[in-house]
């Protein structure tokens, strides 16, 4: 389909609403143009990462926990008093695009691609993810929402800088229109998984992975160093990646955390939050939202490593909910049975694109994940103004329910 | 006949011709700060610059001659410090940044100086023996969106690179001693970019091999670029394009691979030498060549190398791989097997080398100084001779 560029510049702008904000952070100053605020423009995208912060392996000569996997999903929303997000019921005169510029392409900064058929029976394309999908290309639509899965990008970029919060650029085209909608958003991943913290003595010679494996062989009895590269989750079952794992055998998460929950008091350095021990982590902070800036940490949503390692939880699915903590009259936060990340709610949006990814519920802690929120509405957190999606101010008030 | 014919003459007349040999490496592990240490480039001294990790995952950008390990000191726990590049009078150029924000320092240290010089808010990515340094930097685009743009910094001002049609993302990855820029930028609507050359600010469209997309990622004082290009195939080889006076490309060449998958090609010395990775292998690649490097060291090293970032005049290479099984250590490796008279170095000695002699003795480069007396005379095309017919070592 040949898309013509044809932008609507907005020649007028609501002088106070639309304030031009920089700040010592460096944040543009906003201009007219594709921005929704204060604009005669006919649709906006919000878009933002499904779990706030992908890891990945980075060598996978050794075994894998988790492959290159990066999802974004996006809303499209057509503008007016009376908002309709654009779903998979229009999505035939739609097409969104994705693309995350300064990194196109993962097969020379990973061996993924190298140990991909002996790890998990796929000998995929160069830069092509497990989904089928690439560095860049178009999204799908679905009922509320359009996303990409599966976007194998590392945390190296094409200068060779490792940057967790790389940014994808999201991009609406009408047919018969061209480009009617942009917006940015962070596509987090690291490969920050610090086993070498316990594992391994520092040193030339050392190989945390195989102390990893041979710990493994001792005290489980497997031989797993003679099997390199190991696919963890062949025998431990995990949702994340829809494997069943063996009958028998305890989950990757639960075997994870139930094993290493009593050595938290042994660790030689102190992160300052203990799950920073293994997870991303005291460089690539996943947890960098709101409630970090409150204080909270991981325990205070996710429960002690030993809750997290219960053999009765489902790891990915038996999740913190914000209706743990957040009660309001008349406001409604999680669908039942469903996370925050599946769930929509007023005028059926999405949750994620108002208040942005798990673990970077806005405003942020990072300039990159505030960034499309001052876009669309000049200010970093919740978009609160009504005017990215309605061409009026409404008069009813706000609801924070599905139901309208 | 002029001088420069004459010696040529002369020399052809003397040539008795030499023994074929071939380059091999001595190996040296450039150092760590506990985890991961990744070198990007190295100098004509032998200095090699990248950057390494900490335990804490805190990123800093060191230099290491083999012997001593230098860190470069990060300016806060969550800022890191990448060591881009560095060029033959020692200056280092590092990238200082926080996590999550999108304005990045670029900084300059001078040989031997502890406090670095502050060039701007960029993205420095390499450095040219004139000192000027190219990169990228955040600008606001249409529609508010934020796009990384090529810059060029030159005797303090910072000049944003041309767009090619009006686009927005580029990248300005190396940069040669005249101040052609190579990189990469990404026309209007387009989801992947295409290598581009910067002259001033001039943008050219260097094209790949056929496919969808390519970046450029180094260019040496021949006008010769290499880089990473998308195939027809959907294969992404490394490429190596050479350029004539204004800029266009006379000549394409698909590199090739090792194996079965890839190819990328970082770098790339005057003497036309391109070093990269082929399939998580090291290559050093030389008129039509692509010879994996972990053929051309020890086999009992305990070394397997990944990948190849740099390499100096001299052919000393620098690169990432594994020892003994640990992953992500930075090398450098150095020839032993050194023939003076291979002035191609591709291990034959030929009139190419004859050639490659005196366009170096014409330009009083010090390469053609054999005598090491700094004067440019008989006496360095004697020893030249002598070291051709002498032949280079088995």
């Amino acid at each position: 389909m040949k898309r013509i560029l044809n932008r609507t510049r907005s020649q007028l702008l609501s002088i106070g609403v639309c304030a031009v904000i920089a700040t010592s952070a460096g944040i543009a100053a906003f201009t007219d143009g594709g921005g929704a605020r204060g604009s005669s423009a006919q649709y906006v995208v919000l878009a933002n990462n499904d779990l706030g912060m992908h890891c990945m392996m980075r060598d996978f000569s050794h075994f894998m926990i988790l492959p290159p996997f990066n999802t974004v999903q996006a809303v499209v929303i057509k503008r007016g008093n009376d908002p309709d997000v654009i779903d998979l019921s229009e999505g035939g005169d739609f097409t969104v695009e994705y693309s995350i510029p300064g990194n196109t392409h993962s097969t020379t900064k990973s061996n993924f691609w190298k140990y991909d058929e002996a790890l998990l029976g796929v000998d995929l394309p160069p830069d092509v993810g497990l989904t089928g999908n690439g560095m860049s290309g178009e999204m799908t639509a679905h009922q509320h929402k359009w996303d990409v899965t599966g976007i194998p990008i590392t945390p190296e970029d094409d200068a060779g800088r490792v940057n967790p919060y790389q940014m994808a650029k999201v991009s609406v085209y009408k047919e018969g229109t061209g480009l009617v909608a942009e917006t940015q958003t962070v596509v987090p991943v690291s490969w920050e998984l610090s086993c070498n913290v316990c594992h391994g003595d520092p040193g030339p010679g050392t190989n945390v992975e195989l102390d990893v494996l041979r710990d493994h062989d001792r005290l489980h009895g497997t031989d797993l160093e003679a099997s390199q590269p190991v696919f963890c989750a062949g025998c431990h079952s995990d949702p994340a990646l829809g494997a069943p794992g063996q009958p028998g055998i305890s989950s990757f998460s639960s075997a994870m955390h139930g094993a290493h929950a009593d050595r938290l008091d042994d660790l030689p350095v102190d992160f300052g939050n203990d799950c920073y021990s293994c997870h991303p982590g005291r460089r690539a902070q996943c947890q960098r939202d709101i409630h970090s800036t409150l204080g909270m940490d991981c325990v205070s949503c996710h429960g002690t490593m030993a809750d997290v390692g219960n053999p009765a939880r489902t790891p990915w699915v038996d999740e913190p909910r914000c209706a743990d903590c957040h009660s309001r009259p008349g406001f409604d936060f999680e669908q039942p049975g469903k996370l925050f990340r599946e769930s929509i709610g007023h005028g059926g949006v999405s949750c994620f694109a108002c208040h942005g990814s798990p673990h970077a519920i806005t405003p942020a802690t990072t300039e990159t994940d505030n960034l499309q929120a001052v876009l669309h509405q000049g200010f970093a957190g919740i978009i609160s103004d009504c005017t990215v999606c309605h061409t009026q101010q409404p008069d009813e008030p706000f609801f924070h329910k599905v139901d309208d | 006949m002029n001088a420069k014919h004459a010696t040529t003459v002369f020399l052809l007349a003397a040539l008795t011709g030499g023994a074929l040999g071939a380059d091999h490496y001595a190996i040296t592990d450039l150092g760590s700060l506990g985890d991961a240490a990744v070198a990007t480039g190295i100098n004509d001294n032998g200095i090699a610059t990248g950057y390494a990790v900490d335990l804490l995952y805190r990123y800093h950008g060191f230099t290491s001659d083999g012997n001593t390990f230098t860190p470069i000191t990060t300016m806060g726990m969550t800022s890191q410090g990448h060591a881009m590049g560095i060029n033959d009078n020692d200056q280092v150029i590092v990238a200082s940044y926080m996590l999550g924000q999108l304005t990045t320092t670029a900084l300059r240290y001078d040989g031997g100086m502890a406090m670095p010089m502050m060039l701007g808010g960029f993205m420095p990515t390499a450095i040219n023996n004139t000192s000027t340094v190219v990169g990228s930097r955040y600008v606001t685009g249409a529609g508010g969106l934020r796009y990384e743009q090529a810059c060029s910094w030159t005797s303090g001002t910072l000049t944003t690179l041309g767009q090619l049609d009006g686009g927005t993302s580029s990248l300005a990855l190396g940069v040669n001693d005249p101040g052609w820029a190579v990189g990469s930028a990404t026309r209007p609507a387009a989801l992947k970019p295409t290598a581009t050359l910067w002259i001033g600010t001039t943008p050219t469209d260097l094209g790949g091999l056929g496919g969808d997309w390519s970046q450029a990622n180094a260019i040496n004082n021949q006008n010769q670029v290499v880089g990473i290009a998308h195939l027809p195939s959907g294969e992404t080889h490394g490429f190596l394009f050479s350029l004539n006076g204004a800029g266009v490309v006379t000549q394409r060449t698909d590199l090739g691979i090792l194996g079965d998958q890839y190819s990328t090609a970082l770098a790339i010395n005057n003497n036309g030498e391109v070093v990269g990775n082929s399939d998580n292998r090291a290559f050093v690649w030389n008129k039509g060549v692509m010879s994996d490097l972990n053929t051309l060291i020890d086999a009992n090293s305990g070394w397997i190398l990944n990948n190849a970032t740099g390499i100096n005049d001299s052919g000393q290479i620098v690169g990432v791989g594994s020892l003994g099984g640990d992953p992500f250590r930075a090398f450098v490796l150095t020839p032993t097997d050194v023939c003076p008279a291979d002035f191609t170095h591709d291990g034959v000695l030929d009139i190419f080398d004859v050639f490659a002699f005196l366009d170096a003795f014409n330009a009083q480069d010090p390469i053609a100084d054999l005598t090491g007396d700094s004067v440019f005379d008989i006496f360095d095309v004697f020893a030249y001779l002598d070291a051709f017919n002498a032949g280079c070592p088995a």
